[in-house]
């Protein structure tokens, strides 16, 4: 039997995964790309974009009898209606569980539509993200120093969702790339160059922010399983961030070449989007240990 | 390039705290009486810890020396706090060792627990 503190970590794993799908790639169509190209990129996403609103509703209904089982004594508590009820309205993660679901359900409106609303789907989205300011190591510090770890937190989940979720339409325009305007394609990607850099330096400026006034230090201690975990997941990101930079630097100014750069950066794009998954993996992996 | 991508990789290198902690243990900071400590009989138990904790799901069970449960009031939280965790002591503890065995759920959904003992002087 699965227990309840592992199920947690599933559902919340497959929470953000969607939540950063829906609001990276919604929010780059609905702000960064042309509404010609971006009208057919949504035809082209929607049955994704529709998977991963279900995915957040279910994983998010499930979250209820889950958190039931985590904060009751296990599994016999799961449908417990005393314990659904105190953990809702008598802990401070009901209320936030109440928003998310709420979000939830938004985004899988937005996204059933015949034309989706790709503005409403990244907003729900992003509100849903922003949700984690009310948890984890968030809420830990008090005062002045709290509110700025919650603003840190809250530019830091944002921006990496955009990172991340951004990369799918992006990969779908690459490889459509001959169908639409030559400049309206130009356009989106001088758009997502130009994000992309605004979006990676955010996540450095607050993830060192973060780093420093949760662990009161920037680079990990080796001892413990919980920063052998954050170790590999540097390594990971670290990839991430030399192929974004080869991709924009190596790739881009190759394209009109026509040497096989196109394919190289699709590629690599796709690997982009693997590595950041297994990213998000090892985060929901060592999130559960406790990082003292 | 090189020193671009080395700056990169390095730049990444840091940025990662910054997604690692979705949960934290609201760990045994301190309790009175303490650990180990040999007192008169307390009027209350209290526990802190190092974060805030909902007190719905967070309690602590006090035994003596022949593992019988001994009755104690409803939990509360200090006044001014909420990483304190209050047991009131209903009656006077007769001389003996006792075990204090506690568990929470802390504001940021996750659950610690532990015990400790301490000693009732005659």
């Amino acid at each position: 039997m699965i227990s309840p503190d592992s199920s947690l970590i599933a559902c919340r794993l497959l929470q953000d995964a969607s939540a950063i799908l829906l609001w990276g790639a919604c929010g780059y169509l609905f702000a960064c790309v042309p509404p010609t190209l971006s009208s057919d990129t949504v035809r082209q996403l929607r049955p994704l974009l529709a998977i991963a609103a279900a995915v957040l509703v279910a994983s998010t209904g499930l979250l209820l009898p889950v958190n039931a089982a985590f904060v009751g004594d296990g599994w016999s508590d799961a449908l417990d209606l005393a314990t659904i009820q105190a953990f809702l309205f008598d802990t401070n993660l009901g209320p936030v569980w109440i928003a998310q679901a709420l979000l939830a359900l938004v985004v899988l409106l937005a996204t059933m539509r015949r034309d989706p609303s790709i503005g409403f789907a990244a907003l729900g989205a992003a509100l849903f993200l922003s949700c984690h300011i009310f948890l984890g190591h968030a809420v830990r510090l008090q005062g002045p120093a709290g509110l700025m770890l919650q603003a840190s937190y809250l530019v830091h989940v944002l921006a990496v969702g955009a990172w991340l979720g951004a990369l799918v339409p992006f990969i779908v325009m690459l490889r459509h790339q001959g169908a639409s305007s030559q400049d309206d394609f130009a356009l989106a990607m001088r758009r997502f160059s130009s994000a992309g850099h605004l979006v990676v330096g955010l996540i450095i400026v607050t993830g060192v922010l973060n780093a420093w006034l949760i662990h009161g230090r920037l680079w990990p201690a080796w001892h413990s399983l919980y920063d052998q975990l954050l170790a590999a997941k540097v390594i990971v990101v670290s990839v991430m961030v030399m192929i974004a930079t080869c991709n924009r630097y190596v790739l881009v100014p190759r394209l009109k070449r026509g040497d096989g750069s196109m394919r190289a950066l699709i590629w690599l794009s796709c690997s982009e989007v693997a590595l950041g998954s297994l990213a998000l993996v090892l985060v929901s992996l060592f999130s559960s240990f406790d990082p003292a | 390039m090189t020193k671009l991508l080395s700056t990169s990789a390095l730049a990444a290198g840091v940025m990662l705290a910054g997604m690692t902690s979705a949960f934290a243990h609201a760990e045994f900071v301190k309790s009175v009486p303490a650990p180990d400590a040999s007192v008169t009989s307390p009027a209350e138990i209290d526990i802190t810890f190092s974060e805030g904790i909902n007190l719905k799901f967070s309690g602590a069970k006090l035994a003596d020396s022949m593992k019988m449960s001994v009755d104690t009031g409803p939990a509360g939280l200090a006044k001014g706090g909420d990483t304190t965790l209050v047991i009131p002591v209903t009656k006077p503890l007769a001389a003996g060792e006792y075990v204090v065995t506690w568990h929470n759920l802390s504001k940021d959904g996750h659950k610690s627990k532990g015990s400790f003992k301490f000693t009732v002087k005659p």
